[in-house]
């Protein structure tokens, strides 16, 4: 597999943006570096796939009070042949989750005109 | 590389369905996405292989009151060199279960004329 990135950066209006890409994608989720640029403190996101295969939208990553640019190595459950989560409660427990659609940033209470956004790592 | 395969399933008078994907298929499965539909609750579905290399059909995932969409990275507990099941109880003692075969899902007390099935994921 090889990885590759997308830049998800928005203009905020009234504190909020939506930033869809340009196409779906299939792969899995490696990382996601969140750059705050001057988007107000107090900024919140989530990070999101629509238009999936299967109609359902999936939430990948949800950040509040993300004043600070930093990076977020999402990793989910996984779960045994009965459909029950294991223990998860360590990084080892956990895998890169799909994506398999489009992604789309939403930022809220970013203040007025500001920028910021995030660079979503894959690996398909 | 990451592929993925949809197993749409209507349920006759009885709520019951199966669906076979129309080629077989080899690699690891990553990840199953459940898509509850218009299927009453209590659905029950169970994802296998059949048509394998061995002549043994097996199950992948088995769910029971499946009433509402979900992910289900299922991880299979691995062996010592004598055969003995590892501990298994955390998601990182876990590997993902080979598909070496055709894949089948089967839905049962979905109720009456109901639709909905499965996305699965797999490495090829």
């Amino acid at each position: 597999m090889s990885t590759k990135s997308v830049a998800l950066i928005g203009t905020t209006a009234a504190g909020s943006a939506t930033v869809t890409d340009t196409k779906a994608r299939l792969g899995l989720l490696y990382a996601v570096e969140w750059k705050v640029g001057t988007l107000a403190a107090g900024v919140d996101a989530v990070l999101s796939v629509q238009t999936t295969e299967s109609g359902v939208a999936t939430t990948l990553l949800t950040l509040t009070n993300a004043d600070a640019s930093g990076w977020y190595y999402v990793r989910t459950l996984t779960h045994g042949e009965a459909g029950a989560a294991l223990t998860g409660t360590a990084g080892g427990d956990r895998v890169m989750p799909v994506i398999n659609g489009t992604l789309q940033l939403a930022i809220t209470s970013g203040g007025n005109a500001k920028v910021g956004g995030a660079i979503v790592y894959y690996c398909e | 590389m990451l592929k993925s395969v949809r197993l749409n399933a209507t349920t006759d008078a009885l709520g019951d369905a199966t669906t076979n994907d129309t080629l077989s298929r080899y690699g690891e499965l990553y990840a199953v996405e459940w898509i509850d539909g218009t299927f009453d609750d209590g659905v029950g579905a169970v994802l296998s292989v059949q048509n394998t290399e061995s002549g043994v059909a097996y199950t992948l995932l088995t769910l029971t009151a499946a009433n509402d969409d979900a992910w289900y990275y299922v991880r299979r507990l691995q062996h010592d060199e004598t055969g003995t099941a590892l501990t298994g109880t955390a998601g990182g003692d876990r590997t993902r279960p080979i598909i070496d075969g055709t894949l089948r899902l089967v839905v049962s007390a979905g109720g009456d004329t109901k639709t909905g099935g499965a996305v699965v994921y797999y490495l090829a």
